[in-house]
């Protein structure tokens, strides 16, 4: 009788995680095979008999892609972009959430709404005017104009979460500090911002992922080549008559890493702020 | 105690919050206030990139006559909603099953798991539909290799360049890169409920099915409502993975509204035209938001009046 119970919830065991590696590896699928189709000649690529561990694994594709097209450069902007872009969302929305979460006035739940209502706003209702006023600005092709742009999202999305993460720190330590003859804003950055690291750390993972992954406005800002970011790149060369999937493949791991290398390591962070922005929201 | 108190209220007072929050603020007004009020004024304009000013003749609802008159607009619509509607469902029904499956036995397999699910997610959408293209590819392809092996289909398909199969394709994309975002989601949501419940269900006789209906699903249903809407949101306004896979075709056969919208801004430069589509596209998912709602409320209002009695039997 006990027996047969221990073997019910062994096997059980053993069915659901089954299913979940089954589910899994359905899933890596795609991303295996890419990885796989990079180590591949262009030959054994579109042969007709597949394999998903090379014959003659090369690392040809990797070597050509720095030569044949911009990549560095891509690779350069995707980096530059995604770092400016942390920081000016850091220094924005701790901002924003200092003052939602340590002052009481006139205007807050009004304002507080106003920067949450903003993601709402589809980038399509936005880009048309942004291109325009970009030009106007001469910042078409700069840095500056796709960071700018990224904050519509990225924006109300963290300061909406920094805001949860300071509400809980207590006030306690602001009285201190204040009473030790501390402004507000050495409050800020001397007590607040140390305490909320791990928010800190969340929101700018956040930030560099929106912004390593983000295409429309990219492509839509940025004209000259020179100034692309790897997505963008990378469906330039997928659009081109007679796909070179050699480049593409290893292109795509190329860009596929940092961000996986990224959100492994800070998952725990970013899922505890997607969460409560589900919850709550 | 009384000092605590006026402590707090002087710490929460002040003038300076307003210069804390005046550069998000002045962020946020010039990236999203102004540009969305400006792309509805455009919508009532003749105007043009080189020209888009108020010094424009002004032509009342005449772009919206043009877009609403035209078959492409409604192909578009009817393209996104079957595209929004397909997406968030599959991506909530598989991705709850994934998370079921994830909490059901906790370990090292499935806080693996876990962290692997995630990776479709977090790689750019256009990266997405390359690595698909790769897949569909139509001679040599991994999906055409697999489905021809296992017999379900005779010769390799051209999913992408086939009417029939081509939306099908690609929402399949996004609902691959849209269930890992339900699994986390979901799996965080089952982890709140108290597990004492469960147990009490357990003795009191119910198994596992009415378990899931009767426990889980209220427990979770504020979440899932508001996952469902900020997914579905999402997908209707998802331009990324249909760019780059399809480019709207064949033939608008993948046309979503928002990258009809694009299109005729960035390709044709019909910036007017433009701005109407980008108008009607949130118009009409705002309206269809209202109408889920409305349907919503009245299916509540029916079934609560179905299970009243006149004399109420059981209180509690």
């Amino acid at each position: 009788m006990k027996r047969s119970r221990k073997w019910r919830i062994v096997a059980g065991s053993v069915a659901v995680n089954v299913q979940i590696i089954a589910l899994l590896l359905l899933f890596l699928l795609p991303i295996l095979w890419l990885v796989s189709a990079s180590f591949k000649s262009v030959d054994e690529m579109f042969s007709a008999d597949l394999h998903f561990i090379p014959r003659a694994l090369t690392l040809d594709n990797y070597i050509r892609i720095w030569n044949v097209i911009p990549y560095a450069a891509y690779l350069k902007n995707s980096l530059i972009i995604a770092a400016y872009t942390s920081i000016v969302t850091l220094i924005f929305s701790s901002l924003a959430a200092y003052s939602f979460s340590r002052f009481k006035y006139r205007g807050r739940k009004f304002i507080k709404g106003f920067m949450l209502a903003g993601q709402m706003f589809p980038a399509i209702l936005l880009i048309i005017p942004m291109f325009i006023y970009v030009n106007e600005l001469g910042l078409l092709g700069k840095y500056t104009a796709v960071v700018l742009a990224y904050q519509t999202f990225l924006l109300p999305f963290c300061s909406w979460a920094l805001t949860n993460f300071f509400n809980r720190i207590p006030v306690e330590l602001d009285e201190a500090a204040i009473i030790d003859g501390c402004s507000r804003l050495q409050v800020m950055y001397k007590i607040i911002l140390p305490v909320a690291v791990p928010g800190l750390i969340s929101i700018a993972t956040y930030s560099f992922l929106g912004s390593w992954n983000e295409f429309i406005y990219t492509v839509t800002l940025m004209q000259n080549n020179y100034r692309w970011t790897v997505p963008v790149g990378l469906n330039a060369l997928s659009n081109q008559y007679g796909v070179d999937w050699g480049l593409l493949t290893a292109g795509g791991v190329m860009c596929l890493v940092p961000a996986v290398i990224v959100m492994l390591f800070l998952q725990k962070f970013l899922i505890q702020g997607h969460l409560e922005g589900s919850i709550k929201g | 105690m009384l000092g605590d108190l006026q402590m707090n209220e002087k710490l929460l007072k002040g003038a300076s919050p307003y210069l804390y929050v005046l550069f998000p603020l002045v962020v946020m007004t010039a990236t999203v206030l102004v540009p969305m009020i400006d792309t509805i004024r455009m919508s009532f304009y003749q105007v043009s990139f080189i020209s888009p000013g108020m010094d424009n003749p002004f032509v009342g609802l005449d772009n919206y006559r043009q877009v609403l008159g035209g078959s492409q607009f409604w192909g578009a619509l009817k393209v996104t909603v079957i595209w929004t509607f397909f997406s968030v469902l599959f991506q909530f029904l598989i991705g709850f099953y994934a998370a079921l499956l994830l909490h059901a036995r906790q370990g090292m397999i499935s806080t693996m798991a876990k962290s692997l699910f995630l990776i479709p997610w977090m790689l750019p959408g256009a990266l997405a539909a390359i690595i698909w293209k790769l897949m569909y590819d139509g001679t040599n392809g991994l999906l055409n290799h697999l489905l021809t092996k296992a017999h379900l289909i005779s010769a390799p398909q051209t999913w992408l360049s086939d009417p029939a199969t081509v939306l099908g394709a690609a929402i399949a994309v996004n609902v691959w890169r849209g269930v890992p975002f339900f699994i986390i989601m979901i799996y965080g949501g089952l982890q709140t409920i108290s597990k004492d419940i469960y147990e009490a269900a357990r003795i009191d006789g119910a198994n596992a099915v009415q378990r899931f209906i009767h426990l889980t699903l209220p427990e979770l249903k504020p979440l899932l409502v508001t996952l469902l809407i900020y997914q579905a949101v999402g997908a209707y306004n998802y331009i990324d993975i249909i760019t780059a896979l399809t480019g709207g075709g064949p033939a608008n056969h993948t046309m979503l509204l928002t990258l009809y919208a694009w299109q005729q801004a960035f390709a044709a430069n019909n910036v007017s035209i433009a701005a109407t589509i980008s108008t009607l596209s949130c118009l009409s998912l705002v309206l269809i938001g209202l109408t889920c709602y409305l349907f919503a409320f009245f299916v509540r209002k029916v079934y609560r009046f179905l299970n009243s009695r006149p004399y109420p039997i059981n209180k509690g």
